[in-house]
């Protein structure tokens, strides 16, 4: 008999509530006797009904029995703004059972009688009982006369209605001081408790499936939110349970900016998450866009979650650097996803934009910024911040989508703190910008700083954000103490160093590539420098006015020569 | 969906609509129109009951009849009983004419529906006007909806 084939089969029924059947096991066990409860005010009639209205038919009817508590027209008033509700469905397939008058006028067997009677005559699949802790006080005044006890009632209801292959919930408020030793909870094959508590200025509402007969509930406290359409659970493993990290192949990505692709030994590794580290203005975003950017123009969709800035305006602060976001979100190649703040759960973020990503087949998100990330949430999920960002970077990756998260750091010329969350271990790939001073003048640099995946450039490199976006130029070969903020020049590079009076660092840049060269196409220069063709011709341009090079055209090909020797 | 009052004349005319398919010949004698209308009543009251319970019935009929009765003050002579039963129209009708006592009938059902049409809407109480007369609803609207 232990044979798995000898097994009864456990039916289980779609609640219609989103991720509670994740969190269920797959949904309800068809027969199950069930208890939704909670305090007041966490949604426990809003989940009944929505079950209610999910799995009654006409062929199969649910039975709502409202029994003292909130008036039923009350009920109906308020329940009827949910989408779930279908009114439809309330010609015969859904049927509300006022028992106010039999619990006043009559002790609890009255009640139970009343109650059998009309699931005999309608047969129903669903059978709701709210609430169930009226009945409960009515128990306790008439076990003093002599009646019948709720636990009682709750067994010979219990027995009756599975007997009659109902499925069946009893709603009731309960405080989680009264969890343990209520021997109504002992009888229930499930109990899901709904709590709502106020962390400073946010509400959270969470949901724990604390018992569950028959099949493999998900473990823990699951973030709920209560919208038009009803309630909405986020199962908080995102469905990482039973599923194993599988070893990829090494396959590289661009960022869209070729010399820090040059820098990361190829560009990043595809399924791996990176993050950008850098002070405010430095061009985190500048980058992410760029990532982006790049992605769909090799036709991988791409998601942006913004917090802290309003999507419209995201969206055209990238267009002034020359990249037609607008173009791409018509082309449905890319969702800017923002979320409202202040009082986000992860688990509701990471929903969200996993719908996303799965919606539009996305392949690159970026999350700018994990500093905003933290500020949107409730204060209550602040605390386990990192948890959280190593479950939802876990998420992304595990189905393929790379992640660029940014971060703003604090940093003064003299400090420098690297990560505020200390979240560098969550990611692949660590890149940091900083400010430097350089000649009199604020400069950026940018150094690939860790890739988990093969070798990467030790160099820091200058950049600059152009009206074309981020350009990377030479390697800071002849300074030192650059991460300090305040590098000085080695003394030996500082004699041989050639001045080049008028030159900015990519122009110089360029020049000296075209003096090692002697004489170059446009095409070979941007290969070497990594500059963007709008950056490079305009510095070539430059070089020509100021007499250091000199604009060659021979056979029909524009070449460039060096004046200097 | 609009917001409906108990005025409502789309309210009023399901009313009459329903007051005079409960009357079916009797609609020119006035006491035969005092049972049609308690009868109406009471299938009302032992649908409704069973929904939002028999005290909420009783608190919505009486609710509807201090409204009605502000314009037909000849009805506070009828009765809400403790079960949400309407009693006494017959008695309060006694003497009246036939069309002002046909108003007045009129005006209790339709402030019923018009109290149900504010707290629940007209689609779902057009549903249950339908589920209490299946056959004086064929091919009709929903009571708050403009005709």
């Amino acid at each position: 008999m232990n044979d798995a084939r000898s097994k009864v089969p456990i039916r289980k029924l779609p609640t219609g509530v989103p991720g509670l059947d994740a969190v269920l096991g797959g949904g309800l066990p068809e027969y199950s006797f069930n208890l939704i409860v909670g305090a007041p005010g966490t949604g426990k009639t809003t989940l009944a009904q929505q079950i209610l209205f999910a799995g009654a038919s006409h062929e199969s009817p649910g039975l709502y029995f409202t029994v003292l508590g909130e008036p039923p027209l009350k009920v109906l008033r308020y329940q009827q703004q949910f989408g779930f509700f279908d009114p439809e469905k309330l010609d015969g397939a859904v049927r509300f059972i006022n028992l106010s008058r039999e619990v006043m006028e009559q002790d609890l067997k009255g009640v139970l009688e009343s109650i059998l009677l009309e699931v005999e005559s309608a047969g129903p699949g669903i059978v709701m009982v709210d609430s169930f802790r009226a009945l409960a006080r009515k128990a306790l005044s008439a076990a003093d006369r002599g009646g019948m006890e709720m636990e009682e009632f709750v067994q010979r209801l219990a027995l009756h209605l599975t007997a009659w292959q109902a499925t069946t919930f009893l709603v009731g408020e309960y405080g989680e001081d009264e969890m343990q030793n209520n021997p109504i909870f002992t009888l229930a094959d499930g109990l899901l408790w709904l709590f709502q508590s106020v962390q400073r200025n946010s509400v959270v509402r969470k949901l724990q499936v604390v018992k569950q007969r028959g099949q493999e509930s998900m473990p823990g406290l699951h973030t709920c939110r209560i919208t038009s359409e009803g309630l909405q659970i986020f199962p908080r493993s995102f469905g990482l349970v039973d599923k194993k990290a599988r070893p990829r192949p090494l396959r590289r990505i661009s960022t869209g900016v070729p010399s820090l692709d040059e820098m990361l030994g190829g560009g990043l590794p595809a399924g791996d998450s990176a993050l950008v580290a850098g002070p405010a203005g430095s061009g985190k975003t500048a980058l992410c866009t760029h990532f982006i950017a790049e992605g769909i123009r090799q036709g991988e969709p791409g998601i942006i979650v913004v917090f802290e800035e309003d999507p419209a305006e995201y969206v055209s602060r990238a267009e002034t650097l020359g990249l037609k976001m607008e173009e791409m979100i018509r082309a449905e190649m890319l969702k800017v996803v923002y979320l409202r703040p202040l009082d986000l759960s992860v688990d509701e973020t990471l929903h969200e934009v996993r719908e996303t990503v799965v919606r539009i087949g996305a392949r690159r998100v970026v999350v700018d910024s994990l500093s905003g990330f933290e500020l949107a949430l409730a204060p209550g999920f602040r605390e386990d911040f990192r948890e959280s960002l190593y479950r939802m970077v876990l998420s992304l990756t595990g189905i393929g989508v790379t992640v660029l998260n940014t971060v703003e750091v604090v940093e003064s010329f003299h400090e420098l703190r690297f990560s505020p969350h200390e979240i560098s271990f969550l990611t692949d790939t660590i890149l940091l910008q900083r400010y430097v001073e350089m000649d009199g003048q604020i400069q950026k640099v940018l150094a690939v700083i860790k890739t988990r995946r093969g070798d990467h450039s030790k160099d820091l490199r200058l950049y600059e954000i152009t009206p074309e976006g981020l350009v990377i130029g030479e390697t800071l070969r002849e300074y030192q103490g650059i991460l300090t903020g305040a590098p000085t020049l080695r003394r030996k590079a500082a004699a041989a160093e050639p001045a080049f009076p008028g030159l900015t660092r990519p122009e110089a840049a360029v020049l000296r590539t075209l003096v090692d060269l002697r004489e170059s196409p446009i095409e070979e220069l941007a290969l070497r420098t990594g500059l963007r063709p709008g950056g490079l011709r305009s510095a070539l341009n430059r070089l020509v006015a100021l007499s250091y090079a000199l604009r060659v055209v021979e056979s029909g090909v524009t070449v460039y020569r060096s004046l200097l020797v | 969906m609009r917001q409906a009052d108990p005025t409502n004349p789309t309210v009023q005319n399901l009313a009459r609509r329903l007051l005079a398919h409960e009357a079916g010949d009797g609609g020119q004698d006035l006491e035969a129109l005092a049972d049609a209308a308690e009868r109406a009543c009471e299938k009302l009251r032992l649908h409704l009951s069973k929904i939002i319970g028999q005290a909420g019935f009783q608190a919505l009929l009486a609710r509807a009849l201090t409204l009605t009765a502000a314009e037909f003050s000849w009805l506070t002579e009828s009765r809400v009983e403790r079960d949400g039963s309407l009693k006494g129209l017959r008695a309060a009708a006694e003497g009246r004419e036939l069309a002002e006592a046909t108003a007045g009938f009129v005006a209790v059902l339709g402030h019923i529906l018009g109290l149900l049409v504010v707290f629940i809407g007209d689609d779902l109480t057009g549903r249950l006007a339908r589920q209490v007369w299946p056959e004086a609803h064929r091919g009709g609207g929903n009571p708050g909806s403009a005709e």
